[in-house]
């Protein structure tokens, strides 16, 4: 019987496919959705004040000019429709993207923690599907849950060597947890047994970046920066499942601020997500991206005595996850509204993106995703 | 500024609104589905494999007594089963109410027998007959023939006839006063006996069911302030085994069975009953790797056309807790768990593969280290002991097609979380 067993064991395992989970929707597929590591401010303005604002943490030379320690929060949930033909789904996730903190060191350098989410794969389906279990037909239900997603952790040091140059550098920390849940449940009998499998996937990346911000006049300002990704892996406890490397990303913007009262911004980046491939299954195929955007930003008027900001701006990206071999476009607009409370010692920023995703796959010429953003920050300087 | 300090309460309630839904986060999409869930498939794989490496027929052991039904059956030459009911303390003395001097019993009137009775799988003509005799003796308890021998007419105490209609739910039996009076101080032992113009078969719930018992009552006095005696079944013997004298407060006293199938095939049920132990050497990867979907023991039954061949035996698979310390495998069918698994109905008389589903089974040999605790199944029928139905099953001695089988279906879905 020893044979046997080995044998059966040897043709199971060979027998058992390499399981890779869709997620129903454009925005999800492979490691899932890059909210895009924005402020709620920058968000605001299309991404185009990425480069030069200090929440947001992907130039480490913007928190240079912090000059007294802040505290930022940021919640920022999606109201998604996804609709496929004649079907459709609405569904809302709730992600705090950003949280960070950053305490000067000294009068020219400002230390800067952050945890910003770099992919968000939650997402959920359930389908019902008819199957033969040993000769009976059956209707078994499943249910494919991803919760989770990868953080970036980045420590981050800005400094000012005078007040026309900013220099930053930054060591980046990728983790998090992916939590895949099925399970699978056929009619009440006791000849069936439901399945439910749970299963944990680890992650631990690392990177460094770098940046600089130039203001060579009053009115105008240059923004650049880069990450370089380090190895990436996946884990399922202490086993490594698979590895790729963190992507790459130049990034650069511009912002001019010669009309008073206002700011007109604009970034573009290019994130070399293909450096992920290998780190899912083969049918995952990510792809470098473009992401570019603009706004302006302006003194808006009081309300309740209070001096707003108001913030309008658009933004054009491809998602890093290719859809049935497509790649996914996402087109948004933004706009939004800031104001300081408590004596200006907490700012309020609140920003609204309408985003439009489509694939260029013709067996998705039917399906499309629309989304609503809201995003919140809170910024506190104790 | 009145109008805009409205218009700011409002505009701040319906953003408060919007993040309060957005709290619950309903992330369920099927709308994509299959189009983006084409790899979610999760597939189901089914071998059947030669598993058992051990079976064989084996006496259910139960003990006497600790049948939950007593069984009345009268078939010819197939089945003569009766019913002993013990009182083995017949009140000597009865006190009177607000008396404190109790009074001998002299006279006995009204003495009723009350039972339950059980027709489910019985036999009943239009006309049943109950003899109930005195079995009053000192054979020994488990003894069968010395006290089949005492239903004889001299022992007769009495004999009701009752319509079909009536032999259901609670049924009365009068018994004779002169009965209980001769053995007022001492033990009264009834052996009932059904009988009628063809087969009978039918069963009165023992004390072993717990609920409702069957009684004796009867009047002491013509007084009716005085309350009736009420007895239940109750055993002295064998005296320095307390739990065996329980069992044995009432019992089916079979004193002609069944006969058995071969002894390569596997048996259950019957009159005395057999059960079907299998002990099986199951795949590793079965029990530690896979999702068992299913599982099904398939057996080739063996038609038995003995008796009730259409009727149904109703056969449960219990998972084996015994040991490797026990190394009989009788002994080993009597440590046994309850597996919530399948009820496999069969007629005796049928022949054909049959599976009964033990899915769960599976899921218990999960826990269990088949090097201490081999992966062993019982089949028992439910009626065990109060029903001749007997189903026979092709062993492993069969030719191959015959044995019994393990059919596995499995899903071949094992995610490493990898998208």
């Amino acid at each position: 019987m020893r044979w046997i067993n080995t044998g059966f064991v040897a043709i199971a395992w060979a027998m058992l496919p390499a399981i890779a989970l869709a997620q129903g929707t454009l925005s999800t597929q492979g490691f899932g959705y890059p909210p895009g590591q924005m402020s709620s401010r920058a968000l605001g303005t299309g991404g185009g004040l990425t480069e030069f604002d200090a929440d947001t943490p992907r130039n480490p030379a913007a928190i240079a000019l912090t000059g007294e320690p802040r505290l930022y929060l940021q919640y920022e949930p999606e109201f998604r429709k996804f609709t496929n033909g004649s079907l459709s789904a609405n569904t809302t996730t709730s992600r705090f993207p950003v949280i960070g903190v950053q305490i000067p060191a000294g009068t020219r350098a400002t230390v800067g923690l952050s945890v910003s989410t770099f992919l968000d794969r939650s997402s959920s389906t359930k389908i019902s599907r008819t199957l033969n279990v040993a000769g009976d037909t059956v209707t078994a239900n499943e249910v494919n849950r991803v919760e989770g997603a990868i953080n970036d952790i980045r420590l981050a040091v800005g400094f000012t060597p005078n007040g026309k140059i900013q220099l930053g550098l930054g060591g980046h920390v990728f983790t998090g947890q992916n939590r895949d849940l099925f399970s699978q449940t056929f009619p009440v009998s006791r000849k069936f047994s439901n399945i439910s499998q749970i299963e944990t996937l680890a992650f631990t990346g690392f990177g460094v970046s770098a940046g600089v911000v130039l203001r060579p006049s009053k009115i105008f300002g240059i923004g650049i920066s880069g990450m370089k990704g380090a190895q990436l892996t996946s884990r399922i406890g202490d086993t490594i499942v698979s590895k790729a490397s963190v992507p790459d990303r130049y990034s650069a913007g511009i912002s001019f601020e010669g009309i008073p009262g206002s700011s007109i911004s604009a970034h573009i980046s290019r994130d070399l997500w293909s450096r992920m491939n290998g780190l899912g299954t083969a049918g995952v195929v990510a792809s470098d991206a473009w992401d570019a955007g603009g706004g302006v930003e302006a003194i808006g008027p009081q309300v309740a005595a209070r001096q707003t900001i108001l913030r309008l701006g658009a933004r054009y990206r491809t998602l890093p996850f290719e859809a049935l071999g497509g790649t996914v476009k996402e087109l948004s607009f933004t706009g939004g509204i800031g104001a300081q409370f408590f004596r200006n010692r907490a700012s309020f920023d609140m920003a609204l993106e309408r985003s439009m995703r489509s694939a260029d796959a013709s067996t998705l010429s039917g399906v499309k995703e629309r989304a609503y953003i809201l995003s919140f920050g809170l910024r506190v300087r104790p | 500024m009145e109008l805009i300090s409205t218009r700011l309460k409002m505009a701040g309630l319906v953003l408060l609104t919007i993040v309060a839904a957005a709290c619950s986060e309903n992330i369920d999409n099927s709308s994509g589905c299959p189009l983006l869930c084409v790899d979610q498939q999760a597939g189901l794989q089914t071998v059947t494999l030669d598993a058992v490496t051990l079976d064989s027929t084996v006496s259910a052991l139960t003990g006497l007594g600790t049948e939950l039904s007593l069984l009345l059956a009268t078939r010819g030459d197939s089945i003569d089963s009766r019913a002993i009911i013990r009182f083995d303390s017949i009140p000597a003395r009865y006190l009177k109410s607000g008396d404190t001097t109790s009074i001998p019993v002299t006279r006995v009137d009204s003495a009723i027998l009350n039972f339950r009775v059980d027709t489910v799988g019985g036999k009943i003509p239009d006309q049943v007959t109950l003899d109930i005799y005195d079995v009053n003796s000192t054979a020994p308890d488990t003894a069968i023939a010395p006290v089949a021998a005492l239903f004889t007419p001299s022992r007769l105490i009495a004999s009701q006839t009752y319509a079909k209609a009536d032999l259901k739910d609670s049924v009365t039996f009068k018994i004779p006063s002169q009965a209980i009076l001769s053995r007022v101080g001492g033990r009264l032992r009834l052996g009932i006996r059904a009988r009628a113009n063809s087969s009978v078969q039918l069963k009165i719930r023992s004390t072993e069911t717990g609920a409702i018992p069957t009684s004796l009552t009867y009047r002491v006095s013509a007084d009716t302030t005085i309350a009736k005696v009420v007895l239940n079944p109750f055993s002295k013997t064998p005296a320095d085994q307390s739990a065996e004298a329980i069992s044995l407060a009432d019992y089916t006293l079979l004193v002609k069975g069944t006969a058995t199938g071969a002894a390569t095939n596997l048996n259950v049920g019957g009159l005395p009953a057999r059960r079907a132990y299998l002990r099986f050497n199951v795949p590793a990867f079965i029990t530690d790797s896979v999702d068992v979907v299913r599982a099904s023991l398939v057996l080739t039954q063996i038609p038995n056309n003995q008796i009730d061949p259409n009727d149904t035996v109703f056969i449960l698979p219990n998972a084996v807790l015994a040991t490797t310390a026990v190394v009989d495998v009788a002994k080993a069918s009597q440590i046994v768990a309850t597996a919530n698994a399948d009820t496999l109905r069969a007629h005796p008389g049928n022949s054909g593969q049959v599976a009964l589903e033990i899915a769960q089974v599976i899921a218990l040999w999960r826990s269990q280290v088949a090097a201490t605790t081999p992966r062993a199944l019982v089949l028992q029928s439910v009626q065990e002991g109060e029903s001749p139905l007997e189903a026979r099953f092709y062993s492993i001695e069969a030719a191959p097609a015959l044995r019994p089988k393990l059919r596995i279906t499995y899903s071949t879905r094992k995610s490493k979380g990898l998208p």
